[in-house]
């Protein structure tokens, strides 16, 4: 046989299938015989065994480009039909790489039966959430409490100050040394004070309404997607 | 060779053939590829180059070539996508099978 007669074989063997997939069958074998020259025709249609083989393998491809996939090996293709049910075959790939594809078939019964499973859920899901929820405005209390008390050290030391200036005064008579002392922790006190005020004052206003307003969106958004969703 | 090569690989080895090229690459010469890691009929591997084209992983076109316009596979963005997952898959599947092989506990 050469490469003619194959050609003219594995068209009349391909006449039930749709004229675009014929084509290009026909074309990728002719591609291929050009490619492979004229001194490797024979080797080529021996590799390729005959339009028979050629042409049962083009149609199952065409027929189970969805679902179940065959097997290739060194004897060549075997679908799952002829397949010996003994071997264990390499699909850990095929399940998970196709998990978009999955959903894709799942069709109306499964989605709903997703959403049921979902009303299923909620009786635990609810609480996980609102503790979740919980959890994130304890830490926020716990971070502007800190700040509070920041801002409430400050005040603290702005008034430990002031005291320590007024004590400093009968001290200057006794000792000025002692007074002058008392003097500069007085000016430290309420330097570091007013800082800390400023800065716990400074934080609380620039932080909180951010966050705040991130947590509104967060539970907006929880809210929104469930009403889409059901 | 006594492994047999599952579909799903075949799509990556194939994948993994074609996006080394750039520029593209032809249906004989993949099979040439293809063919030096595993044994495989000539004529396996035009179903798996038109599912991987129907699927948007690889895309066609025709290139002048000797006279005659050959037709070129190129691997597409998704493609690449699927080609990266099954390369993860790969590793971690083929990982676990060598250790066990080479005895070691998968529970530590």
């Amino acid at each position: 046989m050469n490469r003619a007669e194959f050609m003219e074989k594995l068209r009349a063997l391909l006449a039930d299938v749709e004229d675009g997939e014929r084509e290009e069958a026909l074309n990728y074998y002719e591609d291929y015989f050009d490619d492979a020259g004229i001194e490797n025709e024979q080797q080529v249609i021996e590799s390729l065994e005959s339009p028979e083989k050629v042409a049962k393998i083009i149609k199952e491809g065409l027929s189970d480009s969805e679902g179940e996939q065959g097997e290739f090996s060194e004897t060549g293709f075997s679908g799952y039909g002829d397949r010996d049910k003994e071997e264990v075959g390499y699909h850990g790939v095929s399940e998970k790489g196709k998990i978009s594809d999955r959903i894709k078939g799942l069709g109306t019964a499964g989605i709903v039966l997703i959403l049921i499973l979902a009303i299923f859920a909620l009786p635990i899901l609810g609480p996980v959430i609102i503790g979740i929820v919980s959890a994130v405005f304890g830490i926020l209390i716990a971070v502007a409490a800190v700040l509070f008390t920041v801002a409430i050290v400050g005040i603290a030391l702005v008034c430990a100050g002031a005291a320590t200036f007024v004590a400093g005064f009968p001290a200057v008579l006794v000792s000025p040394a002692v007074g002058i002392l008392l003097f500069g922790l007085a000016l430290l006190f309420v330097g570091i004070g007013i800082l800390l005020t400023i800065l716990g004052i400074w934080v609380v206003w620039k932080l909180v309404p951010p966050m705040i307003r991130w947590i509104v969106r967060k539970i907006q958004n929880i809210f929104a997607k469930r009403r889409n969703s059901l | 060779m006594v492994f047999n090569t599952g579909a799903a690989l075949l799509d990556a080895i194939v994948l993994a053939v074609v996006s080394r090229e750039p520029e593209g690459t032809y249906g004989y010469k993949i099979t040439q590829d293809v063919r030096q890691v595993i044994e495989l009929s000539e004529s396996t591997l035009y179903p798996v180059l038109r599912r991987l084209q129907k699927d948007g992983c690889l895309e066609v076109y025709d290139r002048e070539c000797a006279g005659r316009n050959r037709r070129y596979y190129k691997v597409t963005e998704q493609g690449n996508a699927q080609l990266n997952l099954y390369k993860s898959e790969w590793k971690v599947y083929s990982q676990k099978i060598s250790f066990m092989f080479e005895g070691g506990d998968l529970h530590e």
